[in-house]
């Protein structure tokens, strides 16, 4: 019982990530290949199940944080019956019910939409602070920033036509270089710590040292 | 002003996510929690549609049998709500995070290390671009080496090279931030829009 | 069994990579010292818990939307100390999620954590909350969380997506010290932007090895600095070679 609870989670980690790792190398045998696409497929199924789950937490925090009275407890009625009844309508009636598309069109697709549209309240106010030269690094940022805001937009060729230039200077060398360099590394992160997995030796994710 | 229920609906919505802005309140709240609840019910729908569709269905009618490992995985993923056998819960999960190392490093080795690689190695330091190029992928780089003492001599070197690859991405963040504020502009400019065009009719 | 065309030289890179990986294990097992440089950002994690602790405000956790990749193992290390720290100081951790699978997996380290650290009783399954899959949902409730429990520190570690930004700007308005990273190194200048400290692409990938320095950690930063030396060397060679009208390294290189 307890290499089922402690040893077949990992080894099967190993087997999974070895044959979809080996598939990017290896044409025969054809097992590894389509073993590999397997993998893949079942990856996004299981993944769909662990929203279930995921989706069964919320309601048990929003349950219980009505039982306790906790901070703004009366809204979680609001995504309780949320996320019930628009489970239901949309399993049993599926998604193209006029229902479940006018929720849809209506209220999620707004909420949705509205909420990223804040992303540019908060990125400005982010980059006025960022802009702010209180050191050497800052100071980089802000003149990097602004000649290619400045680059972007008709103003800025009406001011300078050179900020266009720069700009795309900017963007095709410093830019794409620095980028490089840091993707170089990030992925020989990746691989270090992926072949950490494949190799069986992390069980941190399932609870243990 | 138009006249129909649904772009009523999306516009109190869109003020009622907006009034965050000013600060936390009831409208917002409300909004909140109704978004939160809905976004889990639709995916919880397009998670059933996706496991019926592309596993149960095939496994069904066409006798694709290979789908059944993922839905007894599935089911053995289930019992995480049964606290007795919840432990086998952890087997698919071993079997998730090990595809999921394998399609990392497999991404990783090809597009983002080797082919990195290969488009920089072809290039000619016959310009001054091109040297700019190939001297700031190596500052960057020796900035993400880590295995060094810091006080030697060869760690001040590696330091102080580094040091330059720390201030060219400040420029590459500098560059994204720049180009990236416009782009955000362009979706709250896209609410607006839908508010006073589509619902007040207050613009043409 | 036979090779796809054009991967001879990244199965000779694997190798040599999982050679120098063993290597490095093997002698930091046997107790040599290995050295890994400074990294503020993981230097901040113990700042970050201390002032939660002294103000009696959570910490925030989360590693964004992104899908279960190596960011998110890389997060896991960091977690597993944090919420360490989080139950031998008596403060509260928030861990909030956006996939099931790491839901799951987010459960077993914490309440893990809390075991190891002698306080099984202080987990509470309550603070490990799935909050939605859905980016923009999940941006939302982010919001109403920092505005009604108020973390006093916002540790955003894993694969982010356009969240990022509005996490980290949301943490900055409540005056959170914030400490993010993330290997998508398109996210970074948006941490830049707004987090006290921010662990750039391969910092991150770091984690294990320089918090917890198990041998098997710091084995796989030898590793990945031996790539990145042959890199270097690639590309200094490579270049050099390729003016003078020779493209061994480039030919080299697609085989």
């Amino acid at each position: 019982m307890k290499i089922l609870r402690s040893s077949v989670p990992i080894w099967l980690g190993v087997f999974g990530g070895s044959i979809v790792l080996l598939a990017m190398f290896i044409k025969i045998p054809v097992h590894v290949g389509l073993w590999s696409k397997w993998f893949l497929e079942w990856r996004v199924i299981l993944a769909s199940f662990a929203l279930t789950l995921g989706a069964g937490n919320l309601l048990r925090i929003h349950a219980n944080r009505i039982r306790m009275k906790r901070e703004a407890w009366m809204y979680s009625y609001v995504t309780i019956v949320a996320l019930i009844g628009y489970t239901v309508l949309g399993i049993l009636f599926k998604r193209t019910h006029p229902v479940y598309s006018f929720i849809f069109d209506n209220a999620y697709s707004p909420l949705s939409a509205t909420v990223f549209s804040i992303n540019a309240f908060y990125i400005s106010s982010a980059c006025y602070r960022a802009f702010r030269a209180r050191n050497g690094h800052a100071a980089v940022l802000l003149l990097s920033g602004v000649i290619v805001m400045l680059g972007s937009v008709g103003i800025g060729y009406a001011i300078w036509p050179g900020f266009n230039t720069m700009t795309q200077w900017i963007m095709n060398y410093p830019n794409s270089a620095a980028m490089r360099g840091m993707n170089i590394g990030a992925a020989l992160g990746i691989i270090g710590v992926s072949l950490r997995v494949i190799f069986g030796l992390e069980r941190g994710h399932l609870g243990g040292e | 002003m138009s006249a129909s229920p649904g772009v009523w609906l999306a516009a109190i919505f869109t003020l009622a996510i907006y009034s965050f802005l000013y600060g936390d309140n009831p409208v917002y709240k409300f909004s909140e929690h109704l978004f939160v609840g809905l976004g889990a019910a639709h995916m919880a729908v397009m998670g059933w549609e996706s496991m019926f569709n592309r596993a149960w269905t095939p496994l069904y009618t066409k006798g694709e049998w290979w789908w059944s490992g993922a839905i007894i995985g599935g089911i053995m993923l289930l019992t995480r709500w049964f606290r007795p056998i919840q432990w086998i819960s952890r087997i698919p999960l071993g079997f998730m995070m090990g595809v999921a190392a394998g399609l990392s490093a497999r991404s990783a080795i090809d597009s983002q290390f080797w082919r990195q690689i290969q488009s920089t190695v072809t290039m000619k330091l016959n310009t001054t671009n091109n040297i700019v190029y190939v001297v700031i992928v190596v500052c960057t780089l020796a900035y993400f080496l880590f295995a060094f003492n810091e006080k030697s001599g060869l760690g001040q070197g590696i330091k102080g090279v580094g040091l330059v690859g720390q201030y060219m991405m400040m420029i590459a963040f500098g560059a994204s931030l720049g180009s990236t504020i416009m782009a955000r502009l362009s979706l709250v400019i896209g609410r607006l829009d839908f508010l006073f065009k589509t619902w007040l009719g207050v613009l043409k | 069994m036979q090779l796809v065309a054009g991967t001879l030289g990244k199965v000779w890179f694997l190798i040599a990579f999982t050679v120098i990986f063993w290597f490095f294990v093997d002698r930091t097992a046997k107790g040599h010292k290995l050295v890994i440089r400074r990294i503020a950002g993981f230097d901040a994690l113990d700042e970050a818990i201390g002032r939660c602790t002294e103000m009696g405000r959570p910490v925030h956790y989360t590693f964004g939307v992104g899908e279960l990749d190596a960011n998110v193992l890389a997060s896991f290390d960091v977690l597993g100390y944090v919420s360490g720290q989080c139950a031998r100081m008596d403060t509260d951790i928030i861990i909030t999620n956006a996939l099931g699978e790491v839901q799951m997996m987010t459960e077993e380290i914490v309440r893990s954590a809390y075991v190891h650290a002698g306080k099984p009783d202080a987990y509470k399954a309550d603070n490990v909350r799935f909050v939605s899959s859905v980016q923009t949902a999940y941006m939302s409730a982010i919001l109403g969380i920092f505005q009604r429990e108020r973390p006093g520190a916002n540790l955003m570690l894993g694969p982010f997506f356009a969240e990022s930004m509005m996490l980290a700007e949301a943490g900055q308005q409540i005056g959170a010290i914030q400490v993010g990273g993330t290997g998508r190194t398109i996210q970074v200048p948006f941490f830049i932007a707004a987090c006290d400290y921010t662990l750039i692409g391969d910092e991150l990938f770091v984690a294990g090895a320089y918090i917890g320095r198990k041998p098997l950690q710091v084995g796989a930063v030898y590793a990945q600095d031996f790539g990145k030396w042959l890199t270097l060397l690639l590309i200094v060679a490579g270049t050099i070679l390729a003016t003078s009208g020779n493209n061994f390294v480039t030919d080299l290189m697609k085989k």
